[in-house]
């Protein structure tokens, strides 16, 4: 479980830097010109708050609602195969099947 | 015995959701109370933190989709077959998260949410190709089955790759709006780097859990779907069409 972990790891590693390499070698090309972030040296007055607490809002909550979904469908989808796996072996042993659905 | 046993939920990949989740917090604290204001755009800037890697995570899963999928047509692997669909599934998720974040940021940076310019274009592209492969998929039955349309959507997956590879170089090779930063020495204080270090670690591990959670449930669709087919052919069920 653990060596076919790494080998995913590592596969992930190696499409990054695939993906990487090229950018870092383009970068060099030209094409748009290069944009530096500065610090602000002063306070200066803060506007775009609400982009900013929209942009992360949408990411967490984004997240936080497919990590939800996808536990909800796994434990419906278990409690499914426990009953289908049940109403196999029930058959299977000749107790008779389970109703037609 | 068609079905397939499900798998239980992995240490390895829960831990990878914990370090996702304690990289976000510190990726958070580095970005509100130590990476410091951007003098000409403000603090709508630090959009860049989560914006820069939900895309290296949409482009990572779109290659990983089309590798997998080139696997499903030359090995007719169910294993690889789950993976690209898992990779689509969370790739879109962020490839939503990019296209939402980043009008955002342009509203301020640029004065207008969208512009036609390559990357932006081309991302939502992309991004149509992989929703179509999703929908080609939702008509795909489990393992073994609607192999025609599986291979349709591989064939899919892998025809969307050279835009995926065209959204990553489109900035250093044709002129647009879009900023060049990372590989053009743009973040040079160490808070920010730190901040964008850290935003990338978080969301490659949730990445990372959410593609092993998708491809688990996967596993345990088609082992559904098995047992069913097991019933139907034991009469214990009615077939529907």
């Amino acid at each position: 479980m653990i060596g076919r972990t790494f080998r995913a790891v590592v596969a992930l590693v190696l499409t990054l830097g695939a993906l990487w390499a090229p950018g870092a070698m383009a970068a060099e090309d030209g094409g748009t010109e290069p944009t530096q972030f500065v610090a602000a040296t002063h306070q200066e007055k803060i506007d775009g708050g609400p982009f900013l607490l929209a942009a992360y809002a949408v990411i967490w909550a984004g997240l936080f609602l497919y990590l939800w979904s996808l536990q909800r469908r796994q434990a419906k989808l278990e409690s499914d195969v426990a009953t289908l796996r049940d109403a196999l072996t029930r058959y299977d042993a000749g107790k008779g099947a389970g109703p037609k659905a | 015995m068609n079905a397939t046993s499900t798998r239980k939920p992995s240490h390895v990949f829960t831990a990878f959701l914990i370090a996702g989740l304690v990289l976000s917090l510190l990726a958070l604290y580095w970005i509100f109370l130590r990476a410091p204001t951007e003098a000409m755009m403000g603090i709508v800037q630090k959009i860049f933190y989560f914006h820069v890697p939900a895309a290296i995570c949409m482009q990572t899963l779109f290659f990983l989709c089309a590798g997998a999928s080139a696997w499903v047509l030359i090995k007719d692997s169910d294993r690889a077959d789950r993976l690209a669909h898992a990779a689509a599934e969370v790739g879109v998720l962020m490839a939503a998260f990019v296209l939402i974040t980043g009008p955002l940021w342009a509203r301020k940076a640029w004065g207008h949410y969208w512009e036609w310019e390559p990357r932006l274009t081309l991302t939502m592209v992309v991004l149509f190709m992989y929703v179509a492969y999703l929908a080609l998929r939702s008509f795909t039955g489990g393992a073994g089955h609607g192999d025609a349309t599986r291979r349709i959507a591989a064939g899919l997956a892998i025809a969307g790759a050279p835009g995926v590879y065209l959204v990553k170089i489109a900035v250093e090779k044709w002129r647009g709006t879009h900023p060049r930063v990372i590989w053009s020495g743009g973040l040079q204080d160490p808070d920010m780097l730190t901040a964008f270090l850290l935003g990338i670690g978080a969301f490659v591990c949730i990445t990372v859990s959410l593609v092993w959670m998708r491809t688990r449930l996967r596993a345990t669709e088609d082992a559904a779907e098995g047992l069913l087919l097991d019933l139907i052919e034991r009469d214990i069920v009615e077939e529907r069409t």
